[in-house]
């Protein structure tokens, strides 16, 4: 598996501010995997995103693309990656059709865009203006439009916020197919379903740095109890108990209650992933 | 077609959707047909004016319109994340602006033309055009 991007020492500060915006970050985007980057609002996300999609360049530090220097590729660099933004960006006044027709005729390679609009559901939407279109709806086509020229890799700015749980699923399916043919998603969300379903890796960025990098897997487990909660019914009320997970097949308490009581759940005690950003970040999720 | 067309036609077909060019045509002829109320003389005066307003400060009026739109809708964004150069971008939105005024300033021809003669009338228009 290769780096897709190979970021160093990473510093950026925009002309206004006093101070930097990005604290030297370093990491890594493997090829083939969902990196999730999260963090509050503030945090240096979405500037660290815009550096990584050429959209600002007066950085320091060094960052390479499939072993390139980022900054010595030329506009061709847009062929390979496909660009999902925060708020949906469209021409308001152009049907959906027609802005989609528009945006891939500057790619060399393109997609049916009739089997994307089917599979988000708006193809039967195709002649209706942008602007007639709920917020659902301008995501899903956002979506569509990332995924137009067949990109290397994706980035997705809260990629599912504001659609349907129905949609969401959809959309977050076509992400895992992305990924499953070997692309590269540079994830950016506060949703951390989306981050617990779909990423490989992911990287807290706190105060303008990076304080964790990890899956979403050892995360749960670092930041969480080893202990197994028991929930069971008993007379007509339900009751609780809670074992350590070290031992637990040899632990007499948690065997009898398990043989004389009425289980209703077993649950490990690993964190969920926002109690995981909020002791990380220190912020709550929204 | 090339990516540099691409963006003209892009472009065009957004000010005809966006309804900066129908609008332009329409302040045009309302002013060409205020000329059928004015002498030659007051015609004469008023000219170098109206071209100034019409074609020269409403073209920019209304592409700056435009292109806020475009700011508010954050499409530059997007087009920033193309294939394309920014230097074809504004080439796109400099070609698109040159045919808002040409077309601000045809309607314009046939009353100066009538007072003016073809000369000046080509010298005035030459000159004012971006």
């Amino acid at each position: 598996m290769g780096v897709a991007f190979k970021v160093e020492d990473l510093r950026f500060r925009y002309p206004s501010s006093k101070e930097d915006t990005i604290k030297g970050i370093t990491f890594d985007v493997l090829e083939g995997e969902v990196f999730g980057l999260l963090g509050p609002s503030g945090a240096g996300k979405s500037t660290t995103q815009k550096i990584l999609i050429k959209l600002l360049d007066d950085y320091t530090g060094s960052i390479e693309y499939f072993g390139k220097n980022l900054k010595s590729l030329d506009n061709s660099f847009y062929e390979e990656i496909g660009v999902g933004f925060e708020v949906p960006v469209h021409f308001s006044k152009l049907t959906a059709l027609e802005n989609m027709k528009f945006f891939s005729g500057f790619y060399r390679q393109t997609v049916d865009i009739q089997g994307l609009m089917e599979r988000v559901g708006l193809w039967e939407y195709r002649d209706v203006k942008v602007g007639e279109y709920s917020k659902g709806m301008k995501v899903r086509l956002n979506f569509v439009r990332a995924l137009l020229n067949k990109p290397r890799v994706l980035f997705l700015d809260e990629v599912t916020n504001g659609v349907d749980p129905k949609n969401a699923r959809i959309i977050k399916d076509m992400i895992a197919e992305f990924r499953a043919k070997g692309g590269t998603v540079f994830l950016t969300t506060h949703l951390m379903n989306d981050v617990e379903e779909l990423c490989d890796r992911i990287a807290f960025c706190v105060n303008s740095r990076l304080v964790e990098i990890s899956t979403p897997r050892d995360l749960k487990l670092q930041y969480g109890k080893r202990e197994v909660k028991v929930e069971y019914r008993k007379n007509g009320a339900i009751a609780s108990a809670v074992f350590p997970l070290d031992g637990i097949g040899f632990n007499d308490a948690f065997q009898r209650l398990l043989q004389t009581e009425e289980i209703e759940t077993i649950h490990t005690g690993e964190s969920s992933m926002e109690e995981i950003f909020i002791l990380v970040t220190g912020v709550e999720v929204k | 077609m090339s990516s540099q067309a691409r963006l003209v036609a892009g472009e065009l077909k957004r000010l005809a959707k966006y309804n900066i060019l129908p609008v332009s045509l329409a302040t045009a002829i309302i002013w060409v047909v205020l000329f059928l109320f004015l002498s030659e003389q007051e015609a004469r005066e008023i000219t170098p004016l109206l071209i100034f307003v019409d074609v020269a400060a409403m073209s920019i009026l209304l592409l700056g319109a435009s292109h806020h739109l475009e700011k508010q809708e954050g499409t530059i964004k997007t087009m920033m994340v193309m294939p394309v150069s920014t230097g074809q971008i504004l080439a796109a939105k400099t070609v698109a602006s040159m045919v808002l005024a040409v077309e601000s300033a045809v309607p314009h021809l046939l009353p100066c033309f009538s007072f003016m003669g073809l000369l000046s009338t080509m010298l005035c228009f030459c000159c004012l055009l971006p």
